[in-house]
């Protein structure tokens, strides 16, 4: 994969370590990092918790290779989970097991050999073993002082635990067993069966207690896995396997990896309270905006003193949604992201401390435009980066912030509580086209994200070169941003010289021949745009006297072929971040004795998924021309196959014409 | 040593699975960011040397925010701490623009970081002001306990901001081991030493930014450097690493047996070199790396019977378990102690425990069979030692990475200790891209458009990674990996299918680790301007020559050598290319670029060798004339002319 700094932005990577681990808890919304959890373990097993583990089997033992992966480090042989749903009524709390068996293969795979797992007061560690078993039989045993305990916060009692297994060697099996425990079994995590290695097998166990309605969906599609049912003890559940799996396909510029294949994830709709009644919990979404209306949101909007005054101080304006969004996205910082407020969070306590959560911040937003005559309505919106599950899977978990719906002249309008970025009736580009879930008054509804159009987010250079009598070239630029490609820049390059300062680096890599300088700049949140320009004087190294050649497409070019894999080795979507457009219009001057010998030949190339357009028109003279180029991607997800081959080949086309240069002569 | 894997509020990875932290520096809080940001208008720091040897430090800093960057920058005011540094006190305040006081700080926090160690006993206290705004103040208050284990520290005492007033001093040191020195240059600073103290002070300091290829972290910044004990020597310095190294166990040994083990892997190997290699391979290929420093024990290694046991340690523990193992084969090896790092170096001239942030191994050559006017031993050798690292995944005692290369390391005995500059390898570290063309393909593609193959060799660090990264991805995305770096050097290139090999068991560059990328390749748009011309794709091995010109601090690079040859076969009707011969040899390096005609084959090659790491003011002019010619040459085209120019 290669990149240039001119390469359009990406959104991306995500930051936040994807979901997967066990569940999280009401009021604490915790979220492991399945490559941890897999074959995590830690903390010195405490008395109350002591597990052994199963004999390895001859087949086991006799595993030197996997099929299919003649490079693989290591292979998960077992991955197995046993979840315990407790009785919530009941107070007690759920557990989750954990046992990994891994084989080293390679002396690449010896890093499997240490293991790392967050935790806190939501998901508490009860206990960690471990041990390895040499290829000669013999066992050593994970001892309390391989085991260390790294606090993450204080302020949020939260843990890192980490442990090195002993005497890793290639041919060795290693034995990870840990168990978690949690309170609340609101917000689901889907559990994972894959590894970053082979997994020769992979189950999920879990079991309910009696009373409490349980069921098991994949988060998107189809289950892949084999299900048979348990009953035991008057507790019901199931056991979910795989086997044989691959690694998940990590492919460049690719879908979140959890739309790569579904996952699991166990949903507890009802159980019976210590009086008898039945109690829906995950049954709808119904169920579940009722209890976030009944124990979160409530308790928020009750909190809403001084609340009035400041409503009608805002509506006098001449926009008031403006004016609100405003207020609440600037003025209140955002202190958390997800659909929960944070505990004992109220609207009058967010005002005075001029922080709050996301979730809170979009309800003062609500009621604020309420006071101002406007109908606001909540939208639980998701990032793709995390995935875009099945919303027919009720889990308020799935979701990434919390949006306000408004009624903008009969066209639905979302306002952002917590980007400064973005005015009113913008997505950021995580959010566009992706599943949401409206909190109408009549019942949840899902509905899809509006979206821009690659005309909406734009680059725009224009640049004006001359030659020099000493073969230098020079002149002034203009960049132009809009839409998503502003919001990319605004607000994170400072303020006044920083400002200048951070864009001239930009340019400056951009422009790698030239000297940047008088550089100004101006943004608009409102608008979305922002505008840089600058002077340009080519670097001394770069002065031949009898020979100039410049890249026409620059600052926005060259463009470098990203998608490096032949078509029939893609094997997943390419995610783009944006649809956008690129647009570069160049011209070049230059003085008797100089003549031009080379330039790029003209390109029109049209796709189904984008375009790109370059073309060359010379003065009359012969002193002079002007170069305009435009490069167009209109789609957000490119299938494999013949999508991905078009893509690929337009990529192919612009290098190679971004490759040719226009090369003026002194004879 | 710095503690080589704890004390570090800063760290940097060298490679993989070697990851070497920098040194404890008091006054890290202040933050080194960008310069022309904040303005610290005050910043006082007292150190007091107590009769137990511990210091107490107290600070006074007062900043003001001048920009959105610094409010986001300083709103979070972090203070290291570990098992010997002690947070006794701290007091903050917020001095709003408009005059008033605020003592009122939204949070504290205590966050364990191990940075790029596995585990590390260390911390950070985090303070968080709430609400700042441009033109705000803030003050803070603190002081701080700190145990060093060895009686010397430091103080950073620029960072990047603008400093308005700045007073560090330190005092109570017994005047007769008190010592002190100031590194770096820093116009206007005052430095008025006492009897077991010294004050430095400066009003008005300029914004500091450091430049591309600036040495990097702490030894690119001015700082006071402070004794208190011993006799101020290398000497002393080495008997108390080796001290450490030798002393107590810091843990029990669960069994193992270093000679033994010796024994079994060297039965069958005749001479001292094959007995060197194949313990420096177990060591480097059958011990994981992995740092794990709690207190002392980011000074101490762990016993080789131990780290023999569990199969894993970092620097110290691998490399005081090689030392156990060469004894037991009867070389004499010893603890070669070295300050790691493109960008760093040490110096000679203030000997401290935190000059260091690695060790390696080193070996007496005469005990390798080679003496003076022998053999040679192959690797990499300086005044009679072969420097191994037994952290490196690939290259045995053959090859030393380049971070250790051209450094000053101390060489520790019992009898006492010297320091030794590790040599320079520029030729094992290879990078060479081997093009051959065809312009006259038969018709089948465009006017100008070229046909053939393309061959990158890589030895050295690069190739080290590049083999991690191979090693372990299935082989088709191997192929992508080593697809996009033949193409990243070929623009627009079209690739056909490509392969790539492991060629270090030939050893074409000793030791080294070595690839060998190859591939079917189109190049459009090779000749144009009607034929007149062919422009050739660059690839560098100096710097941007932009960022030398005028420069007054060091450059650091990568001492490596680059090369291309181009072999053309041109249509028969062209007219012969036309090059103008380029060539550059001076102390920092050469470039060299040729053209000649070899049966019929038009034979371009460009050779550039950087044989110095650290560039200082002196020597930066020949860095510029050789990054000048090649990247001018480099740009030009190859004229196809009939006759001669006029």
């Amino acid at each position: 994969m290669r990149s240039s700094s001119c390469d359009r932005p990406r959104v991306g990577p995500r930051r936040r370590p994807r979901i997967t681990g066990p569940w999280g808890c009401l009021g604490s919304e915790v979220r492991l990092p399945g490559s941890l959890i897999a074959l995590a373990l830690t903390l010195a097993a405490p008395a109350a918790w002591s597990a052994t583990f199963p004999p390895v089997t001859e087949a086991e033992r006799g595993v030197a290779s996997v099929e299919g992966f003649p490079n693989a480090p290591a292979v998960v042989l077992s991955k197995r989970a046993e979840l315990t749903l407790r009785d919530p009524s009941a107070g007690e709390s759920s557990t989750l097991e954990i046992h990994t068996r891994t084989k080293i293969l390679t002396e690449a795979g010896l890093s499997r050999g240490q293991v790392a797992v967050s935790h806190g007061p939501g998901l508490r560690l009860e206990g960690v073993e471990g041990r390895t078993l040499l290829a000669d039989g013999r066992e050593v045993p994970l001892e309390s002082d391989s085991v260390f305990v790294e606090q993450t916060s204080r302020a949020r009692r939260s843990f890192r635990t980490k442990a090195v297994l002993p005497a890793v060697a290639v041919g060795a099996i290693l034995d990870v067993r840990l168990r978690l425990r949690f309170d609340s079994v609101f917000f689901p995590e889907p559990w994972s069966f894959e590894e970053p290695i082979p997994v020769l097998h992979s189950e999920l166990r879990f079991t309910a207690p009696p009373g409490m309605g349980v069921r098991v969906e994949p988060t998107r599609g189809e289950a892949p896995w084999t299900s048979e049912p348990i009953r035991t003890g008057g507790r019901q559940g199931a056991r979910l396997v795989m086997t044989d799996l691959s690694p998940p396909a990590e492919e460049p510029f690719g879908l979140a990896g959890q739309d790569l294949r579904p996952q699991a994830v166990v949903i507890p709709v009802s159980y019976v309270d210590a009086d008898g009644f039945g109690v829906p919990l995950l049954d709808a979404w119904d169920t579940v905006l009722g209890t976030f209306e009944r124990r979160h949101y409530g308790p928020v909007r009750a909190g809403n003193r001084g609340l009035d005054p400041l409503a009608r101080r805002l509506a006098k304006a001449e926009d008031p949604a403006a004016a609100i969004l405003g207020y609440v996205r600037d003025g209140v910082a955002t202190a958390k992201t997800g659909v929960l407020p944070a505990p004992g969070e109220t609207l009058a306590g967010i005002l005075a401390a001029g922080s709050g959560s996301y979730a809170a911040k979009a309800i003062l937003l609500q009621e604020l435009l309420s006071r101002a005559g406007i109908d606001g309505t909540l939208v639980w919106a998701i990032d793709w980066r995390d995935g875009e599950p099945d919303l027919g899977v009720v889990n308020p978990g799935w979701f990434e912030k919390v949006l306000v719906r408004i009624d903008r002249q009969g066209i639905d309008g979302y306002l952002d509580p917590g980007d400064p970025r973005l005015p009113p009736f913008r997505l950021a580009p995580m959010q566009e086209g992706t599943s949401a879930l409206l909190l109408e008054r009549s019942g949840p509804r899902p509905v899809t994200l509006p979206t821009t159009p690659a005309v909406g987010s734009l680059r725009r250079a224009t640049m004006e070169l001359r030659l020099g009598e000493d073969g230098a070239f020079g002149g002034v630029g203009r960049l132009a941003l809009r839409g998503h490609h502003a919001w990319y820049h605004l607000l994170t390059h400072g303020d006044g010289d920083a400002r200048s300062g951070s864009w001239r680096a930009w340019l400056s890599d951009a422009l790698p021949e030239f000297d940047v300088s008088a550089v100004e700049v101006e943004e608009s949140v409102r608008f979305q745009r922002v505008d840089v320009s600058f002077r340009l004087d080519q670097k001394r190294s770069q002065v031949l006297g009898d020979e100039a050649a410049l890249r026409p497409s620059l600052p926005l070019g060259p463009v470098r072929q990203r998608y490096d894999a032949p078509t029939e080795a893609r094997r997943t979507p390419v995610r783009i971040s944006f649809p956008d457009q690129d647009e570069v219009e160049m011209t070049l001057s230059w003085p008797p004795g100089w003549e031009l010998d080379a330039a790029p030949a003209d390109l029109d190339v049209r796709t189904d998924v984008g375009h790109g357009v370059g073309s060359l028109e010379l003065g009359e003279g012969g002193d002079r021309l002007v170069y305009r180029r435009r490069f167009t991607i209109h789609r957000r997800t490119v299938q494999p196959g013949e999508p991905y081959a078009a893509l690929r080949d337009l990529y192919a086309e612009m290098e190679r014409h971004d490759a040719q240069e226009i090369v003026l002569i002194h004879e | 040593m710095s503690r080589w894997s704890s004390a570090a509020a800063a760290s940097v990875t060298l490679q993989r699975g070697l990851t070497l932290p920098l040194g404890l520096v008091l006054g890290l809080v202040l933050s080194a960011g960008s310069a022309g940001a904040a303005t610290v208008e005050q910043r006082h720091i007292h150190i007091e040397i107590q009769g137990d040897g511990s210091l107490l430090e107290t600070t006074r800093l007062r900043v003001r925010l001048d920009t959105d960057a610094d409010v986001a920058r300083w709103t979070t005011y972090r203070t290291y701490l570990d098992d010997n540094r002690e947070l006794e006190g701290l007091e903050a305040a917020i001095l709003r623009a408009d005059g008033r006081r605020e003592a009122g700080v939204a949070g504290r926090d205590m966050v364990e970081a191990s940075g790029s160690a596995f585990h590390a006993s260390r911390r950070f206290h985090l303070l968080t002001f709430a609400d700042l705004g441009v033109g705000d103040r803030i003050v803070v208050e603190q002081a701080i306990r700190h145990r060093p284990y060895y009686p010397a520290s430091r103080v950073l005492l620029h960072g990047g901001e603008e400093v308005v007033d700045l007073k560090v001093t330190v005092s109570g040191a017994d005047p007769t081991t008190w010592r002190h020195a100031v590194s770096g240059e820093v116009p206007g600073l005052e430095v008025e030493g006492g009897p077991g103290g010294v004050t430095v002070s400066a009003t008005g300091l300029p914004p500091r930014t450091a430049p591309p290829l600036a040495p990097g972290g702490f030894d690119a910044r001015p700082a006071l450097r402070f004794g208190w004990g011993g006799d101020g020597s290398w000497d002393h310095v080495g008997a108390w690493l080796l001290g450490e190294a030798t002393g107590a166990p810091k843990g029990p040994s669960t069994g193992g047996t270093v000679a033994d083990l010796a024994a079994e892997l060297t039965s069958d190997l005749g001479t001292p070199r094959e007995r060197l290699e194949t313990l420096t391979r177990f060591v480097q290929q059958d011990i994981r790396y992995l740092a794990v420093e709690v207190g002392e024990g980011g000074y101490r290694p762990s016993p080789p019977p131990e780290v023999l046991e569990r199969r894993w340690g970092d620097c110290k523990d691998k490399t005081m378990l090689l030392v156990d193992l060469l004894a037991a084969v009867g070389i004499e090896a010893r603890p070669a102690y070295v300050r790691s790092g493109r960008g760093r170096r040490l110096d000679p001239a203030f000997p401290s425990h935190d000059a260091f942030d690695h060790v390696v191994v080193a070996v007496p050559v005469a005990q390798l069979g080679a003496g003076e006017g022998g053999l040679d031993v192959g690797g990499a050798v300086a005044d009679g030692w072969l420097f191994v690292d037994p952290t490196q995944g690939r290259g045995g005692a053959g090859w030393l990475h380049p971070n250790v290369q051209d450094q000053l390391a101390l060489v520790a005995g019992a009898a006492g200790s010297i320091l030794i500059r590790t040599p320079s390898r520029p030729h094992q570290e290879r990078r060479s891209l081997v093009v051959d063309l065809d312009l006259d393909p038969g018709g089948v593609l465009a006017a100008g458009d070229a046909r053939g193959t393309a061959r990158l060799e890589l030895t050295g660090e690069l190739a080290d990674r590049l083999l991690a990264e191979l090693g372990e991805a299935e082989p088709s995305s191997a192929r992508e990996s080593a697809r996009s770096l033949l193409a990243g050097l070929l623009p627009a290139a079209t690739l056909g299918a490509v392969d790539w090999f492991d060629r270090s068991e030939d050893r074409p560059a000793g030791g080294a680790p070595a690839v060998e990328i190859e591939a079917d390749v189109v190049i459009p748009g090779l000749m144009t301007g009607g034929s007149s011309s062919i422009r050739l794709p660059a690839m560098h091995g100096t710097p941007d020559p932009e960022i030398l010109r005028g420069r007054g601090d060091p450059a650091v690079l990568p001492t490596r050598r680059v090369d291309a040859r181009w072999r053309l076969r041109l249509p028969p009707d062209s007219c012969p290319p036309v090059a103008r011969g380029a060539e550059v040899d001076n102390a920092v390096g050469a470039f060299r670029q040729s053209l000649a005609e070899e049966d019929g084959v038009w034979v371009v090659l460009r050779t550039t060798e950087l044989r110095t790491r650290w560039v200082d003011r002196g020597d930066l002019p020949k860095l510029e004339a050789l990054a000048l010619a090649e990247h001018r040459t480099q740009r030009r085209r190859l004229r196809l002319r009939c006759s001669a120019p006029e």
